[in-house]
């Protein structure tokens, strides 16, 4: 949701345009995280905003 | 109708006759701006649409799912959605709300309502994608449970990613007690939604959507979705509850919320369980098969366990174990086995079937069975004994597909009372005619709130409480804090806020205005519709008199259903720190008349007066009133 609301210079929400999913199988449970190419470390953020928002710290920055 | 679209929302009501196959839309400002979205939309659509003539299961009862306004952005807790109907228990206001990832599916399929009306020939789904709805034959998905259901239809659809809100065989086989089940594991449970699904023949919504939310002022919307956050970091529960979800804060060591009798023992003779009995439930108990905590669309916070019985007889896996959970299939039954518990917990949902209700006309089996007004050959050689996990998970399946005694209970505990007689009528447990899980003699807000409801006997309504027995112990001040709890309430079911989080918004003051106040700052910011606390808690106050002047007219209820269930004011507590706690009849009857009075209704009979529903801008409220006889002389 972060994501899609940077790629839309902060006027949307919406999943499908977001850089990132998070996907959850409901027979095991396990949730899967992937990125494309299409994130941009959010270059014109003072942080990536998915870093920012992630209330599970499930994201961070490496150098 | 019509005029620029507005922000925050999905921007379409989807209307669906299942009867004719015609679809068809309008615009959600139509309603929006007066009502919001979710269940305040819903609650204003029920009211004027409706004929009281019709009995819920007629083709003509409506079935609205509405999700929250904002749901579909980054407000946290943004993920209910409710679903509003004629109760099939009571012909009143049904209303069911369940959580998940389904509400924020649909707004981005770009659609914020969807009003269902009719009765499909054969069964069919609801199929809905980016602005497209079609109806779809399922004759395939007869007989297959909830998890079946989701599995099939995101194969056959070829993506993993649609939602699915469904019912499983408990509403195919009409059962008072189902529920519809969303993602799984999200019950929008009471009111008997699940078997007017299963009337109109409508085994699944399946959504999927790409569209985009707008927001109206983005800078403002984030400034309050950080201080909401900031909130959430801050209370102090956070922490706990993420690393246990809710129920795994609730253990032996604080035994408060077992103590406060919100967990009926054995059919509500008791409200106090033997901690040594707690112990092997508790949700330190319960810990060693959490694997993961999970959460809903846009959570901050997560409450939902991943749980897993790994071998012997109750393997299984599967999302959830609630706070309720451990009253549906352990104290009520009084039963101790974790593992049993989790199974029953999960094959309900499979079933389709909502835990709250089943649990209740089960447990007022197993009181039967104790009087021996039931016997063995009642119940298929099923011994009900308390403690009997094993007849428990029986009882559910018999339940769900009306199986021998399974067809008595499936009417609900009123009326599968009022069949067997005997005097089993005394300690069958419903409010307004719903079957009520809560245990209410030692909290007398928590009471209050739920018995007064418009949808009556649902913990998620109305209802106040707190774990400090100064203050739930006295009936001081109660029906002044159910009347701001209903307003908020009804504020929580309109964007779409997970009720369990409202503390934590607002939990510096332990006040609703605080969280009101933000939810008008960040709801106003997505949409551009103009509000305050003050307006917000108006409008959340017309919400809960359209849902009173429905049951007014169509169940044509009177100060006689604000009553709780007879065993409540006839016995009290019989063990525990509130042994000798009850309801008091005399000081119910004050609290009635100082609740009436606080919202302008008619002290005698409770209705309305056309003053009460004109200061509320609800004038044609009080003309259609005045049309059948319900206003009061
Ligand atoms: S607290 Fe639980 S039910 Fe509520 S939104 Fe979070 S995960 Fe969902």
């Amino acid at each position: 949701m972060a994501c899609s609301f940077h790629h839309s210079e902060h006027r949307f929400f919406s999943p499908a345009l977001s850089s990132t999913r998070v996907s959850r199988d409901n027979d095991t449970g396990e949730i899967t995280m992937s990125i494309d190419s299409t994130c941009d470390a959010c270059s014109n953020e003072s942080a990536p905003l998915c870093v920012r928002y992630c209330a599970y710290g499930a994201r961070s920055v490496v150098k | 109708m019509g005029g620029t679209r507005l922000c925050g929302y999905g921007g379409k009501i989807l209307r669906v006759n299942l009867s004719t196959g015609k679809i068809s839309t309008q615009p959600t400002e139509k309603y929006a701006r007066r009502f919001i979205g979710g269940r305040g939309i819903n609650a204003w659509i029920m009211f004027d649409e409706m004929s009281p003539e019709v009995h819920p299961l007629d083709p003509e009862n409506l079935l609205i799912y509405g999700a929250g306004a904002l749901l579909g952005t980054m407000a946290p807790f943004a993920c209910r959605v409710s679903i509003e109907t004629k109760n099939a228990f009571n012909g009143g206001v049904g209303s069911a709300n369940c959580g998940g990832h389904f509400g924020s599916e649909l707004k981005f399929a770009g659609f914020d309502n969807v009003v269902i009306y009719g009765r499909a020939e054969n069964l069919v789904y609801l199929w809905i994608h980016d602005d497209e709805a079609e109806l779809r034959d399922a004759s395939s998905l007869w007989g297959k449970t909830t998890w079946e259901t989701e599995r099939t239809l995101r194969s056959d659809l070829g993506d993993e990613g649609i939602r699915v809100s469904c019912i499983g065989p408990a509403g195919e086989n009409l059962v008072r007690s189902a529920c519809i089940m969303t993602d799984r594991a999200k019950a929008a449970g009471g009111s008997g939604v699940g078997q007017i699904m299963g009337s109109k023949r409508l085994k699944a919504l399946a959504v999927r959507g790409s569209k985009p939310i707008e927001i109206a002022k983005p800078e403002e919307f984030m400034e309050a979705v950080d201080e909401a956050r900031r909130r959430v970091e801050r209370a102090p529960d956070t922490a706990a509850y993420r690393a246990a979800g809710y129920y795994g804060v609730e253990s032996v060591s604080d035994g408060k919320p077992w103590e406060a009798g919100f967990r009926p023992v054995r059919n509500g003779q008791d409200d106090y369980w033997d901690p040594e009995k707690i112990r092997k439930v508790s949700g330190e108990a319960m810990a060693r098969y959490r694997k993961r905590i999970l959460a809903c669309f846009g959570c901050p916070v997560g409450c939902m366990p991943w749980m897993e019985v790994e071998d012997g007889p109750y393997k299984i896996r599967g999302e959830g174990w609630w706070n309720n959970s451990s009253n549906s299939y352990c104290t009520r039954v009084d039963c101790v086995n974790p593992e049993a518990a989790l199974k029953c917990h999960l094959l309900a949902n499979q079933l389709g079937l909502d835990g709250d209700n089943a649990a209740v006309v089960i447990a007022w089996a197993f009181e039967c069975y104790e009087r021996g007004l039931l016997t063995k050959k009642d119940t298929d050689g099923l011994e009900l004994t308390w403690g009997n996990h094993d007849a428990v998970l029986a009882m559910l399946e018999k339940l769900a597909y009306r199986e021998g005694i399974g067809d008595l209970l499936a009417e609900g505990v009123k009326r599968a009372s009022e069949r067997l007689g005997k005097g089993s009528e005394a300690f069958a447990l419903h409010i307004k005619g719903q079957d009520t899980l809560d245990g209410i003699r030692i909290s007398k807000g928590w009471a209050f709130g739920i018995v007064t409801a418009p949808c009556a006997g649902r913990h998620l309504r109305g209802a106040v409480h707190s774990l400090h027995p100064e203050e739930f112990l006295s009936y001081e001040g109660v029906p002044r804090r159910v009347f701001l709890q209903e307003q908020f309430k009804a504020i929580l079911d309109m964007t779409g806020i997970c009720l369990y989080n409202h503390g934590i918004l607002s939990w510096e003051t332990r006040y609703e205005k605080t969280a009101a106040e933000l939810l008008a700052r960040i709801t106003s910011s997505a949409t551009d519709i103009d509000l305050s606390a003050e307006k917000f808690m108006r409008i959340g106050r017309q919400v809960h008199n359209l849902e009173k002047a429905f049951n007014t007219l169509h169940a044509g209820f009177t100060r006689r259903d604000d009553y709780p269930p007879q065993r409540y004011w006839n016995e009290p507590v019989k063990s525990g720190p509130y042994r000798g706690e009850r309801l008091d009849h005399e000081t119910w009857e004050r609290m009635l008349d100082e609740y009436y009075e606080l919202h302008g209704w008619d002290r005698q009979t409770s209705w309305q007066t056309r003053e009460c529903l004109e200061r509320l801008n609800l004038r044609q409220v009080a003309d259609k009133l005045d049309r059948f006889g319900k206003l009061p002389s």
